[in-house]
């Protein structure tokens, strides 16, 4: 066998296979930005004959997500009583952004509650009351219903309120999660009613849905990756987005 | 290094550069595409079905030998068996012929007139449509059996010259006379040979019973044997599954929701309880810490088909079978039978099935709940329940081998314990309260319903051994004595 030919032969052969890989490759995403995009025009068109108005951008692309095994986390009662005890009283004027943020993280560790997943939320101020609100992320996804309230008032921390659901384990399989449009026709179809909906966001959580069964004491649930769906002034929906 | 050698080895190099970017190309063309979708479709593991018929058997089969004479024994073979030996139901087969058989009501005395001389009877716990009776057990259906609804007892008995079966309708409370030829020919009885049978079972010997009024001399009919040998003894036993055992629950939930285990919901309590749910609650599959398993189903939308007795008891079957199978885990065989059949209430058109188990003949009582219980609707199970156990037929093997023993006086037990049974039936309100030992002993005495032997599953996590017991069945409740000691040891409503 002449060798030299053949390798020559394979060379050729792999350098078009290769060619043939990266123009499809390149091709097909193109391809399915273009289909994506255009869908999204349909389908706004559609949900806005339905009386579906979207008031915000639709996410695009594909993801891939696993469901999340979490663990309803209890929290010493004490520990947080004696740090409530403990507090430094500040003046108002000292209690910028920047400082509650500071205080508030300061005092989640000092209960030893702050992991990796505690993530700032927001600031409201309603008359003498501030609330610093932290939620749970995992890999930028939220995990919906897990918070942290910090209550501040008369300059010092007066209220801890935490609902927290510690991520422990991610499933082996990921699926690929419904895209954002797929969720909104969905969300349209349960609109029975046909009240006029203004969609003001909507984004990948994992959702743990404790409508669908009540548990007495449970220690381990099942979180699922949904689209949720805020609308009409804070309103939220959730859609299940593992297509099954 | 001369040019020849030196282009060969830059198109090895090439060679290699170029294949490994073929491969790095395929991954990232790929790299979408699920893995999921190369694993092996989920595999439904089917244990053996058991025929229909080998599930319909009688609670007990009652023999009148004339006299006051009577013995009562397990069903078994003797009911039916798929060889040649002689059985009630060849017998019920033989009777006859099917077109010349005369079906009429009778009155209760006339039934009891029936049972009263040399006769058998095997009686159900309940009611099996008579067309689900006769086509299970192969009889022939003339149209004059279209009066009867069910059966629930079945007999021969040698009054009218002895051509004649007698059948109890429990769900009617309805008696019937089923005559077989011209009642005028005295001489025919279809070619069936009860009497033959009654006659090798006397002389084959038997434990005698005689009825509660003999003993005591207070009312009530009830058959308890005069004394009985036993070589049965406690075994050590498993929980068939701990909630805590991972892989095991995974691979029991994987046989209720097969390829969409993904989509599964998994809730842990705190007590150690699993609970896997799909959808918004359209199927759950609890795991108890008990070790029992428990599984609801959504009844599907628009499915109101009608389903025969035969129909459901086949579907509930089929799918323990596919659920768990009808053993162990571990493969602990056990012999299931038909304990209760019960009509669903609130119009649904299905039945709950109730079975028993027995081991190497002898019955397994539970003092909570039942081996197994499934509910079947319109040709689906909306409900299954399983509480298996796990043991080493050795152990039993073992206890066997011993020199059979006499249990305890069935009538002694009774007269030892009737205060401990008159409290019990006080607390569930079935007697009142009283400090004459005269009265409560006849109270007791003639409540009974049953006594039989077997073995008993006590409730309670931290027991680990099957006990032989006594039971004694008094109204709705079942009390279980030590069997040679008659210590009380539980009891279960």
């Amino acid at each position: 066998m002449d060798w030299t030919k053949a390798k020559s032969i394979l060379i050729v052969a792999l350098v078009v296979t290769n060619l043939v890989l990266i123009a499809t490759y390149f091709f097909q995403d193109s391809r399915f930005e273009e289909d994506e995009k255009e869908l999204q025009k349909v389908t706004i068109k559609l949900l806005e004959e339905k009386g579906i108005f979207v008031e915000t951008d639709i996410p695009a692309g594909r993801h891939r997500m696993p469901k999340l095994t979490v663990q309803y986390d209890k929290m010493d009662v004490n520990i947080i009583e004696e740090q409530l005890a403990n507090q430094k009283t500040m003046s108002e004027t000292e209690l910028t952004d920047e400082v509650l943020i500071s205080m508030t993280k300061e005092f989640i560790e000092a209960c030893a509650l702050m992991t990796e997943n505690v993530t700032f939320d927001k600031i409201t101020r309603t008359g003498g009351e501030i609330r610093v609100t932290y939620k749970n992320y995992i890999n930028e996804i939220a995990i919906e219903d897990s918070y942290i309230n910090v209550t501040i008032k008369d300059g010092k921390i007066e209220g801890f309120e935490r609902y927290w659901l510690d991520p422990v384990e991610s499933n082996d399989s990921e699926k690929e999660v419904i895209p954002a449009v797929a969720a909104l026709i969905e969300f349209m179809s349960e609109n029975a009613e046909e009240e006029r909906i203004y969609v003001k966001d909507i984004s990948l959580v994992y959702w743990l849905d404790s409508s669908a069964f009540d548990a007495e004491f449970p220690v381990t649930d099942t979180a699922f990756p949904a689209w949720k769906i805020t609308y009409n002034r804070g309103k939220i929906h959730y859609i299940l987005a593992w297509e099954q | 290094m001369s040019k020849p050698n030196v282009i060969e080895n830059i198109k090895n190099i090439s060679l290699v550069v170029l294949f490994l970017t073929t491969v790095l190309l395929l991954y990232f063309f790929w790299g979408n595409i699920s893995f999921d979708g190369l694993k092996s479709p989920s595999v439904q593991v089917t244990g053996e079905v058991p025929k229909t018929v080998d599930m319909l058997r009688p609670e007990q089969i009652i023999l009148n030998f004339g006299a006051d004479n009577y013995t009562v024994v397990p069903p078994g073979e003797l009911w039916y068996n798929d060889n040649e030996k002689d059985s009630f139901v060849e017998e019920l087969v033989r009777f006859g012929p099917a077109e010349n058989i005369l079906v009429e009501e009778i009155t209760y005395e006339k039934y009891q007139q029936a049972k009263g001389i040399e006769s058998i009877w095997a009686s159900f716990n309940y009611a099996i449509p008579i067309s689900d009776f006769c086509s299970n057990f192969g009889l022939t259906k003339p149209q004059s059996y279209d009066v009867i609804d069910s059966v629930t007892e079945i007999g021969y008995s040698t009054a009218d010259r002895g051509n004649s079966l007698f059948i109890y309708d429990g769900k009617k409370g309805k008696r019937y006379r089923l005559l077989a030829e011209d009642p005028k020919n005295l001489s025919n009885r279809g070619n069936t040979e009860f009497p033959a049978l009654i006659d090798s079972i006397e002389a084959e010997g038997y434990n005698i019973y005689y009825p509660i009024s003999s003993y005591l001399g207070i009312a009530n009919d009830t058959l308890v044997p005069l004394s009985v040998e036993a070589n049965i003894g406690s075994f050590p036993f498993l929980q068939d599954i701990y909630s805590y055992q991972t892989e095991k629950v995974k691979a029991m939930a994987e046989m209720f929701f097969g390829g969409n285990l993904d989509f599964v919901r998994e809730i842990k309590e705190e007590n150690g309880t699993v609970i896997y749910m799909y959808g918004y609650g359209q199927n759950v599959l609890i795991v108890n810490t008990d070790g029992s398993l428990e599984y609801k189903e959504t009844q599907l939308d628009g499915n109101h088909t009608e389903q025969s007795f035969s129909g459901a008891l086949e579907t509930a079957l089929k799918f323990i079978a596919s659920h768990g199978s009808w053993e162990s885990f571990e493969g602990a065989k056990l012999t299931p039978y038909l304990k209760n059949a019960v009509p669903l209430p609130n119009n649904e058109k299905g039945y709950r099935f109730t079975f028993d188990m027995e081991i190497d003949g002898n019955r397994l009582y539970y003092e909570k709940g039942e081996p197994v219980t499934v509910d079947v609707i319109s040709g689906q199970v909306t409900y299954y329940k399983r509480h298996f156990i796990d043991f080493d037929h050795e152990d039993i093997e073992a206890v066997e081998t011993y020199t059979a023993e006499n249990a305890f006086s069935a009538v002694n037990l009774i007269a030892q314990n009737y205060r401990y049974i008159h409290n019990i039936l006080l607390q569930s309100g079935d007697v009142k309260a009283t400090a004459d030992q005269a009265v409560m002993f006849e109270e007791v005495s003639s409540a009974v319903n049953n006594m039989q032997i077997g073995y008993v599953k006590l409730a309670g996590e931290e027991v680990t051994e099957i006990q032989p017991v006594w039971v004694v069945t008094v109204n709705n409740t079942e009390i279980y004595f030590d069997l040679y000691t008659a210590d009380p040891i539980g009891y279960s409503k």
